[in-house]
């Protein structure tokens, strides 16, 4: 094609191209640079943690984590064993609660309010963030009364409804047509990778704003790990997603942004490729070339 | 001693015939204890099968064949020391005859009254007349039918006809309250009563056990209070039954004594336009002072097996229902309970087992053995259609249920009565499998849900 044209066409078409070429290279299509940084200053954090510790009792897991997290982008963190990521991530939506003797200081906030503000409402955060875990845990029930649970306990008893969500989340998790005809029959014999899926489907199923997921691939053969990575490339554009993960490559593939995480510290953060080509911190380098961890 | 070499192969050997062995030892306890069951469960269906023993007169005979060589014209006999019955004449009964001719049993005058003590009469026979010139009145001890000495003819007892030719566990005896004669005998106010109780047991013991054990496991804190708490649950369930016998005597049969200066009545019902009834209090032996008895029996073993059964669901589960929003009572509801179901039923259906067998408790709180009708006076469908209110007056009736029924057979003297008995322990077992079966029924239905 003949660039000619008067100079604002030429103009406009460079600008195009440059924005062509940063689609093409960088892996999120849809948030710009600005916003990966967060240096954009009109947007707020989706999930911004300041000076936030975590206790075991009187071990301290988390020192003074200062992280954000942009809306609809995905962010992976990254780190040995033991430094303190899957606490991290489970603070994210109180899920440590659970365990006796935890204890949370600093601030989490969720667009800009406290989750462990004393009115917070735990139940209700939980349906805006959502968790998969690293072992897929299906209930002992259908397809469909897996898929349907989160919404059923939310109030939403009717049927038609509910079988909207259902085939919505299925569709979405892309496991819609390996299941449509068997809704009614047990979630337990899927396979590893279905089951992982239908997780994730059910975690889409209440609606939430957050994804959280704890190594949600680690289990899983790689055709099943690749399929996984598409779905979450699918759904970044929708949702806010919180990757832990130990596969540096997955984290390559998938993620805008990426934390690394050592014993406790966030060490460093930044764009996922700046990470992996040039860190700043000796510590996050030593860790990427396999010296340690 | 190293790992190689000649030490090591001796000992493989000697490891694999050990491993032989232990295998054997086991295979042997198994049979052992099968042969136990089998041999109570076949001398219970034999003694239930039985025809038992007759009562009533029953003719004596000559044998057709037999040489005697008489001296004089008849031959005189005399029986002393009878064991199971007296020798009668057939025109004067109740009259004890214990001298006869040939004649007599010739021409059928004689018979025999069997009392049913015995399966077949034992007595000591003289003959008196001169058998031969040289030999005295011979006795011959110890006779009875088939027990007879060569050359001389000994009348023939006959025995009675059986007292139940087709065995003792028939429909007479479901339907039929207790009498005096074990034919007339009938086990129907023992298993009605038992059902009342087991029901009534069921419905009061399984949502305070398993509510209990949700609390302990769920929602408490392992404080010292739970932990004492645990610990006394874990006892209670080795106490003897008789020492619920005594509590539930006093605190629901005599409830304290608080109304032993006068009568006091409770007015229930008059609801859904059944009338009123009133209920006297004490409760006295009723089916709700053994149902409550029962129900602190079972207690403890509920509870124990329903936390097991609560303990053994991983915490994934409750985890990812958490994720999802659930609250905590949502979480247990709807995906704890019926994932822990199967454990639960199975500690159910081993309490329940154990109080329908039960009968220290309930002899205790004074549950009478003779009654004659079902609780509640209830006699059937139709009945219970027209008078509805007797399903609410039977829980405060007297009753009897199956295991003192069959313990006061067992412990009567007049014979036959152990073949009811026999009888009303299979009944008890077949009701008690039956139960049983109901129980894993309903669990294999959740455990199909449940896809577990």
């Amino acid at each position: 094609m003949k660039i000619q044209g008067d100079l604002k066409q030429r103009k406009t078409f460079m600008a195009l191209e440059k924005r062509f070429t940063q689609f093409v290279e960088s892996p999120a299509a849809s948030v710009t640079a600005e916003a990966i940084d967060g240096t954009a200053p009109h947007v707020l954090p989706k999930i911004e943690t300041r000076t936030m510790s975590f206790f075991y009792g009187t071990k301290q897991a988390l020192h003074d984590i200062n992280l954000q997290i942009q809306d609809r982008s995905v962010t992976a963190l990254i780190g040995p064993s033991g430094c303190g990521k899957s606490t991290y991530l489970r603070s994210l939506n109180r899920m440590n609660d659970i365990i006796e003797g935890t204890r949370v200081t600093g601030e989490v906030l969720l667009d800009g309010e406290d989750i462990y503000a004393r009115e917070v409402d735990v139940v209700s955060l939980r349906k805006r963030v959502g968790m998969v875990f690293q072992k897929s845990t299906p209930f002992p029930k259908s397809i469909f009364d897996n898929i349907a649970f989160g919404p059923r306990i939310a109030g939403l008893t009717k049927k038609t409804e509910l079988q909207n969500i259902v085939e919505r989340c299925l569709k979405q998790a892309a496991i819609w047509n390996e299941v449509k005809d068997r809704l009614k029959e047990s979630a337990m014999a899927l396979s590893g990778g279905q089951q992982q899926r239908l997780c994730i489907a059910r975690a889409l199923a209440t609606n939430p704003e957050v994804l959280l997921m704890d190594e949600p691939a680690s289990a899983l053969d790689p055709a099943s790990t690749a399929r996984i990575e598409d779905l979450i490339f699918e759904l970044k554009q929708n949702y806010t997603i919180v990757i832990v993960t130990h596969n540096m490559q997955q984290a390559a593939r998938i993620s805008e942004k990426t934390a690394f995480f050592c014993m406790g510290r966030l060490v460093e953060i930044g764009r996922t490729k700046q990470i992996f080509t040039n860190p700043i911190q000796k510590e996050t380098e030593d860790y990427i070339t396999g010296r340690f961890g | 001693m190293s790992l190689q070499g000649d030490l090591y192969e001796r000992r493989l050997i000697w490891r694999h015939r050990m491993g032989q062995g232990f295998e054997w030892l086991c295979r042997l306890a198994t049979i052992g204890a099968l042969a136990f069951l089998l041999i109570l469960l076949g001398s219970i269906l034999i003694k239930a099968f039985t025809p038992g023993r007759g009562k009533g007169l029953a003719a004596v005979s000559m044998p057709a064949s037999g040489a005697h060589d008489v001296v004089g014209d008849d031959l005189s006999y005399r029986v002393s020391n009878i064991l199971g019955g007296q020798f009668e004449e057939k025109d004067r009964p109740g009259l004890k005859q214990n001298r006869f001719t040939l004649a007599d049993v010739q021409q059928g005058k004689i018979v025999f009254n069997h009392d049913g003590r015995r399966v077949a009469p034992l007595f000591d026979l003289t003959i008196d007349s001169k058998i031969s010139a040289d030999e005295a009145s011979k006795i011959w001890k110890k006779v009875g039918p088939g027990r007879e000495p060569e050359g001389v003819v000994i009348p023939s007892v006959h025995l009675p006809k059986p007292a139940n030719p087709w065995g003792w566990l028939t429909w007479r005896l479901l339907t039929h309250g207790n009498s005096d004669d074990p034919i007339d005998s009938g086990i129907m106010p023992g298993l009605w009563g038992s059902l009342w109780l087991v029901g009534l047991t069921t419905l009061m013991a399984v949502p305070l056990g398993v509510g209990a054990a949700v609390y302990l496991e769920e929602y408490s804190k392992p404080t010292l209070m739970t932990k004492f708490i645990q610990l006394n649950i874990s006892n209670l369930a080795g106490v003897p039954s008789i020492v619920y016998g005594i509590l539930g005597f006093t605190v629901f049969s005599r409830m304290f004594g608080i109304f032993d200066k006068e009568k006091t009545y409770v007015e229930i019902g008059g609801m859904l336009g059944l009338e009123t009834i009133k209920i006297s209090l004490p409760l006295g032996p009723v089916v709700l002072a053994g149902a409550c008895t029962l129900t602190l029996l079972s207690l403890p073993v509920v509870i124990i097996t329903s936390q097991e059964a609560l303990r053994s669901i991983p915490a994934s589960l409750r985890h990812a229902a958490y994720a999802l929003g659930a609250s905590r009572w949502q979480t247990i509801w709807h995906q704890v309970l019926p994932a822990a179901l199967p454990g639960i039923l199975t500690g159910v259906i081993l309490s329940l087992s154990r109080a329908i067998g039960e009968a220290a408790p309930l002899a205790v709180i004074g549950v009478a053995a003779q009654i004659t009708y079902a609780p509640g006076k209830i006699t059937g469908v139709g009945d219970l259609v027209q008078h509805p209110e007797k399903l609410i007056k039977a829980p405060f009736d007297r009753f009897t249920a199956l295991p003192i029924q069959i313990y006061s057979w067992v412990n009567d003297s007049v014979p036959n009565f152990e073949h009811v008995a026999a009888a009303g322990i299979l009944v008890l077992l077949i009701t008690l499998l039956s139960l049983n079966g109901a129980a894993i029924f309903i669990r294999q239905r959740f455990q199909r849900k449940n896809h577990w």
